[in-house]
């Protein structure tokens, strides 16, 4: 529970919700995949009301062939369904990789309140996420 | 809620300040709010709080400090902070000066009716709207809040403004039991006159509606947008690119496109401060006067909006637009009108073959800021429109929208215009019909 200073209701919220890290190189991650996109600097996130599903953009990413990194690209997006996305992690980054993330301006209620919060994650390797450019 | 004596502590601490340019901003709000959820109040508040923001200027070192003290001897110190913060500061190269400003226009803005709307009204509304939905079977969850603010501001140039404004916010989810939900939200000055039932029917109507949601493909689609989901695009295009920070910066879908058409001839969109319904605050946190600016003019980029700071850099006038000093957005306008046309909502339904009808977006993001492309959802109330009427309830799905090319595919304008309220703007807007309009599964 948290509010953002004295005079709002505390609310829940996720304060520092962490990825654990797993036992692989973002190297080795690369080399695992003979045809993917790897995608890097997040920038727009939009879950749905019930965190069923989701769509996210990137900065940029990169084409992956033949577990080697190629082409880039501009204003990637991928998309899903929650419980699916995350039961198809074929392989997680180890600690080399594992970085605490966070956000500055996470907002939440009526009327809005703001919190820092922090994620702590490593490189996923997932396998079928519907990938495009906006 | 401060008054107008923040602005002599103000000058006299000016005075004394050793920079070379001084500026103080109070911004003071005392606020009230009555919260319910499951058919029951569970909680009113009342908080009165400001924040005070000491910018000085020391050659081209600019700092601010903050903080809600508003005696003489914590203004004093906020001075002291900021001079000290300024001398570690970088210069900053394109800094030139504060602004001075005559004295702006009395605010029209201030009800004294909703400064003092007392809680038992809140609550009686509330029981009204719950009596209700119980008796439809429906379960209700929102806000009705009050509240006045002041803000005060004085510079070393000879700037001193103090204005005050009111207003009542309101919002209301109603749920029905097979999880179909209905929203209204309502916002305005005069809280005195805000027919609430009129706006929380609109959310228990649209929760009461019958029929198995229909689940559609993924398309491009008619829709008919109510004033609230067309004032989140509104309000994101203006995050995006009516801001002069944005323009001079070219990251705006309108830099180098002013005189050029972007949107439907059909759309004019101005930032209209003195508007009879919105009545903003009638300066901006730098103590300028609040000036009208027509953006778009029958779809042509016409002007951005501008602070002090952007203003000089391209060579216009500051608009009134500055937000608070220690922000790093730049301006944006918060006043806009979205100019209607001469339909209904009735006739837009009416003459829609096959259609989708949105009663708001939840969680909008961009993607693509150049090309105005956000992503996002329907959510409570998104209707089917089969041969003219609304036949049945969808099941809400995912926009991918350019918001550009949905403004250069609005069919027809609604009269009505209602007031919108969306992160400290307040919008007036129509209903808007656009067609090609992309909606995938959520």
């Amino acid at each position: 529970m948290r509010a953002d200073g004295w005079g709002n209701i505390p609310i829940v919220r996720m304060n520092n919700t962490n990825l654990m890290p797993g036992d692989k190189s973002l190297n080795d991650l690369v080399s695992m995949i003979n045809d993917g996109i790897y995608m890097s600097a997040i920038s727009s996130w939009s879950p749905s009301d019930d965190r069923s599903s989701f769509e996210f953009g990137c900065e940029i990413a990169w084409e992956i062939k033949g577990g080697k990194l190629g082409q880039a690209f501009k204003n990637p997006v991928f998309s899903g369904r929650t419980m699916e996305f995350w039961n198809s992690v074929a392989a997680i980054g180890n600690e080399s990789s594992w970085t605490i993330w966070g956000t500055p301006n996470c907002g939440k209620g009526q009327p809005g309140q703001n919190a820092r919060t922090g994620q702590g994650a490593a490189p996923i390797l997932v396998t079928n996420v519907k990938v495009g450019a906006a | 809620m401060i008054d107008d004596r923040i602005v002599d502590i103000f000058k006299q601490a000016i005075k004394q300040s050793p920079a070379d340019q001084t500026e103080f901003v109070c911004e003071s709000e005392e606020f009230y709010l009555t919260r319910f959820a499951e058919n029951m109040i569970h909680q009113n508040m009342g908080r009165s709080d400001s924040t005070i923001w000491c910018r000085v200027a020391v050659g081209k070192k600019v700092a601010v400090a903050r903080s809600n003290n508003p005696s003489e001897q914590g203004v004093k110190d906020l001075n002291r902070i900021a001079c000290d913060v300024a001398r570690t500061r970088n210069d900053d190269p394109d800094f030139a000066s504060f602004v001075g400003s005559k004295k702006a226009a009395e605010s029209a803005g201030f009800n004294k009716k909703t400064f003092q709307h007392p809680a038992a009204s809140r609550a009686d509304a509330i029981a009204e709207i719950v009596g209700k939905a119980r008796a439809a079977n429906l379960t209700c969850a929102g806000t009705y809040q009050t509240s006045g603010t002041s803000l005060a501001v004085v510079n070393s140039l000879g700037t001193e403004q103090f204005g005050r404004t009111s207003e009542y916010r309101f919002t209301l989810t109603a749920a029905a039991p097979n999880g179909r939900s209905g929203w209204a939200q309502a916002a305005g000055r005069d809280a005195s006159a805000f027919d609430f039932m009129s706006s929380a029917q609109r959310a228990l109507d649209k929760a009461s509606f019958t029929g198995e949601p229909v689940k559609l493909d993924p398309g491009q689609y008619t829709v008919i947008l109510e004033p609230d989901a067309a004032a989140n695009f509104l309000l994101f295009l203006a995050f995006l690119g009516f801001g002069g920070k944005t323009l001079y910066q070219e990251r705006s879908f309108m830099s180098n496109r002013i005189s050029q058409q972007i949107m439907g001839s059909n759309i004019t969109i101005s930032e209209d401060p003195q508007n009879s319904l919105i009545e903003y605050m009638p300066f901006d946190y730098e103590g300028v006067p609040r000036k009208k600016v027509v953006i778009v003019k029958d779809g042509i980029a016409s002007a951005g909006v501008y602070d002090s700071y952007y203003a000089r850099l391209a060579g216009t006038e500051s608009t009134g637009d500055a937000l608070p000093p220690d922000n790093n957005f730049g301006p944006y306008p918060k006043a806009m009108v979205l100019n209607g046309g001469d339909s209904t909502v009735d006739d837009m339904i009416k003459s829609t073959p096959s259609g989708i009808y949105v009663t708001r977006f939840w969680y909008l993001n961009y993607l693509n800021p150049m090309k105005t492309m956000v992503t996002g959802y329907t959510r409570d109330g998104t209707f089917l429109i089969e041969n003219g009427r609304i036949t049945k309830p969808v099941v809400d799905m995912r926009v991918q929208q350019s918001m550009l090319e949905a403004f250069l595919n609005v069919e027809l304008l609604s009269s009505e215009q209602r007031l919108i309220p969306q992160y400290g703007a307040l919008m007036l807007v129509p209903f808007m019909k656009i067609r090609d309009f992309t909606l995938s599964a959520a």
